[in-house]
C-alpha cells in the first residue's frame, strides 16, 4: 500500500478523498498517516530532480533555505507523474515541466512563491539558451524591413534582481533579509557570435522586444501600435539602439529576396 | 587500479559517495580521501562510474536487492552485483534494510510489482524480520563478501508496525547475524520524527556490529524531518556519533553528498579532519 501510494500521488489523494477505498483494501483509515505519505511523495519527487540540480543550484537553494522543496514537490508529484508517462523524462523535458508547475503554484500575493518563480525562470531561460541551436545572423541592408530577434531572446519581468539573489544564496549562511525586492525587466539574449547576456532594460524596451515577431515589418509595427500616427522618431531611435545592441536583426518582406 | 586495504584494529578510513562533488574534490584533495563509495546502480546505469577505481578504491552500495520486502530481485540483478563485487574488490556490499519493489496493490499480477526509485522503510514488525531472514539467507549465497544492512529513514508510523527501528534493527541483526551500516543521520531523522530520545534509542543498537558508518545532511520541512544528501552534515548528528563513539569501530566512514552539484570544499575538508579526530582509535 506504501508503495502504491508513493508511485502514483493521484492514488494517495484518491484515500485521501475517500477513506472507504483504504478499508476495502483491508486498512483501517485512522492507521495510515496519508499526510506523511504525501508528503513522502515529494521527498521522492525531488530526488527525481536531482539531474536538474546543476541546472538550478540557486533554485534548489532557495527552496531548502525557504522550506519549500517537499510541499512544491508534493503538489508536483502527480503532474510529474504524467509527463514522465508520456517519457518526457531528459533534463530539459524536466525543466520544462517544473517552470510550467511554478508559473501556474505561483500567486502575485505570495512574496515567497514569487522570488521562487524568478529564481526558476532566470536559472531555466540560462540552461535552454545554453543548449538551444541559435538561428544563424542575416546581415542588415536597407532592404531589410522586417525586424526579428537576432538569435534567442526572452524577456522576463522579475520581482527581484536573480544575481543579487545568487550573490546572497551563495553566502555560507544566506541571510534572505538582504534580497532586494521590486520591479526588474531582463532580456536574456544569445546569438550566434556572442555568449550568453543578461541585460537589465526599461520595461517599455521589453514590450517593445516582446511585441516583435518576425513577420510584421516594421511600418506595421509601428501602426499596430500607435495607429495612423506611425512611426514616431523616439520609436525609429529605439529598434535602431536594439539593432547597435546586436538585439535585433532585419529581413526582408516574405516574398523578397534580400 | 585501486583497491580497498583496511588495516586491523586501524582508524576508520573516509570517503565520499559518488556524485558530482567528488571529481573536483578528488583533483583537490586526493590524500583526505581513502575510497568512493560507488553504488551498483551507478555502474549498471552509467559503466564510465567505474573508471573511478583508476584513482581511488571503491567501495559497493547498493538499493536494488529489496532484503526488506516481498519482491526479490532477478537473477540478471544479482549477477550483475557479483560481477561489480569481484571487479571492485569490495570488502562488503551496504545494502538498505527496506525495500524498492513490492507486489502490484491487491495482488494484481498482470499490471507487474511496483517498482520505486528510493528505498523505503519496511513495516517494522516480527513479520518483517522473518522475511528479512528468509531473503538475507538467500542473497548471502550469491557473493563472495558479506552484506552490511542500513537502517532506513522512518519518516512516518508505518501501518502494522510493532517495535521501533532500534528493535527491529536488533532483531535482524540478531537473528541473521549480519552486521551494520548505521547511517546516523537516518537515525537521528527517525527518532524525531517518531518522538524518540535518539541518544537512548541509539544505544539499543548492537552498535558493536557497525561495520560503516554514513553521514549526510538532514532538514526539516512540513512538520518532519528529510534525508538532504545536498546539506552538510548538522552539527546534531555530529553529537549523536560522539554519543555512540566508544562503543563502536567503523572500518569506514561516508560523507553522502551525491545529490549535491556542489559542495564548499572547506566544508567537506573540515568535516572528514574532525570525524577522523573523533573517531581517532
Amino acid at each position: 500500500m506504501v508503495a502504491a501510494g508513493l508511485a502514483d500521488p493521484d492514488r494517495l489523494r484518491a484515500w485521501r478523498d475517500r477513506p472507504d477505498l483504504l478499508a476495502a483494501l483491508g486498512l483501517a483509515p485512522a492507521t495510515v498517516d496519508l499526510e506523511a505519505l504525501e508528503d513522502f511523495a515529494g521527498l521522492s519527487e525531488k530526488i527525481r530532480y536531482n539531474q536538474c540540480r546543476g541546472d538550478l543550484p540557486l533554485t534548489f537553494r532557495l527552496l531548502s533555505l525557504t522550506q519549500l522543496e517537499i510541499d512544491l514537490f508534493r503538489q508536483y508529484a502527480p503532474q510529474s507523474l504524467a509527463r514522465r508517462q508520456l517519457g518526457r523524462v531528459s533534463t530539459s523535458e524536466r525543466l520544462d515541466g517544473l517552470l510550467l508547475f511554478v508559473e501556474a503554484w505561483t500567486s502575485d500575493t505570495d512574496p515567497v512563491r514569487c522570488l521562487v518563480r524568478d529564481v526558476l525562470r532566470h536559472e531555466h531561460t540560462i540552461a535552454s539558451l545554453r543548449s538551444a541551436p541559435v538561428a544563424s545572423r542575416v546581415e542588415v541592408s536597407r532592404d531589410l524591413v522586417v525586424p526579428r530577434h537576432n538569435g534567442r531572446l526572452v524577456i522576463h519581468r522579475m520581482t527581484c534582481d536573480p544575481r543579487q539573489v545568487g550573490t546572497v544564496l551563495r553566502d555560507r549562511h544566506p541571510d534572505l533579509t538582504q534580497i532586494r525586492r521590486g520591479r526588474w525587466t531582463f532580456g536574456y539574449h544569445r546569438s550566434t557570435a556572442g555568449p550568453l547576456r543578461i541585460l537589465e532594460m526599461e520595461p517599455g524596451i521589453g514590450d517593445l522586444l516582446m511585441t516583435i515577431d518576425g513577420r510584421r515589418s516594421f511600418d506595421q509595427i509601428a501602426a499596430d501600435l500607435f495607429g495612423d500616427a506611425g512611426a514616431s522618431d523616439m520609436l525609429h531611435a529605439a529598434f535602431a539602439q536594439l539593432t547597435r545592441l546586436g538585439l535585433l536583426v532585419w529581413d526582408a518582406p516574405e516574398g523578397v529576396a534580400s | 587500479m585501486e583497491y580497498l586495504a583496511l588495516e586491523p584494529g586501524g582508524p576508520p578510513l573516509v570517503g565520499l559517495a559518488n556524485g558530482p562533488v567528488v571529481e573536483p574534490f578528488l583533483a583537490r584533495h586526493d590524500r583526505l580521501l581513502d575510497y568512493v563509495e560507488v553504488s551498483f546502480e551507478q555502474l549498471r546505469h552509467n559503466p564510465v562510474a567505474a573508471q573511478l577505481q583508476e584513482q581511488i578504491p571503491v567501495l559497493l552500495h547498493c538499493s536494488s536487492m529489496s532484503v526488506a520486502g516481498f519482491v526479490p530481485p532477478t537473477d540478471q540483478t544479482l549477477e550483475a552485483i557479483a560481477e561489480h563485487v569481484d571487479r571492485t574488490r569490495t570488502p562488503w556490499i551496504g545494502e538498505h534494510l527496506a525495500f524498492i519493489s513490492a507486489d502490484a496493490l491487491g495482488g494484481d499480477d498482470a499490471v507487474g510489482p511496483t517498482e520505486l526509485t528510493y528505498t523505503v522503510c519496511p513495516q517494522l514488525s516480527e513479520e518483517t524480520v522473518e522475511r528479512v531472514v528468509v531473503n538475507l539467507s538467500c542473497l548471502r549465497t550469491r557473493f563472495s563478501v558479506p552484506i552490511i544492512l542500513e537502517n532506513s529513514p522512518q519518516y512516518l508510523a508505518l501501518p502494522g508496525s510493532t517495535m521501533t527501528m532500534a528493535a527491529f534493527v536488533a532483531q535482524v541483526a540478531q537473528r541473521c547475524d549480519v552486521d551494520l551500516l548505521l547511517d546516523v543521520t537516518h537515525f537521528l531523522i527517525t527518532a524525531n520524527n517518531m518522538g524518540l530520545d535518539p541518544i537512548a534509542s541509539v544505544h539499543e543498537l548492537p552498535l558493536e556490529r557497525v561495520v560503516e558508518v554514513h553521514l549526510s545532511g538532514m532538514s526539516q520541512q512540513s512538520g518532519r524531518w528529510w534525508d538532504d544528501h545536498a546539506a552538510p552534515v548538522p552539527d546534531a548528528v555530529f553529537d549523536l556519533l560522539r554519543q555512540i563513539r566508544r562503543r563502536i569501530r567503523p572500518k569506514a566512514v561516508t560523507f553522502e553528498y551525491n545529490w549535491a552539484p556542489s559542495m564548499p570544499e572547506s566544508v567537506i575538508v573540515d568535516q572528514i579532519i574532525f570525524t577522523r579526530d573523533l573517531l581517532a582509535v
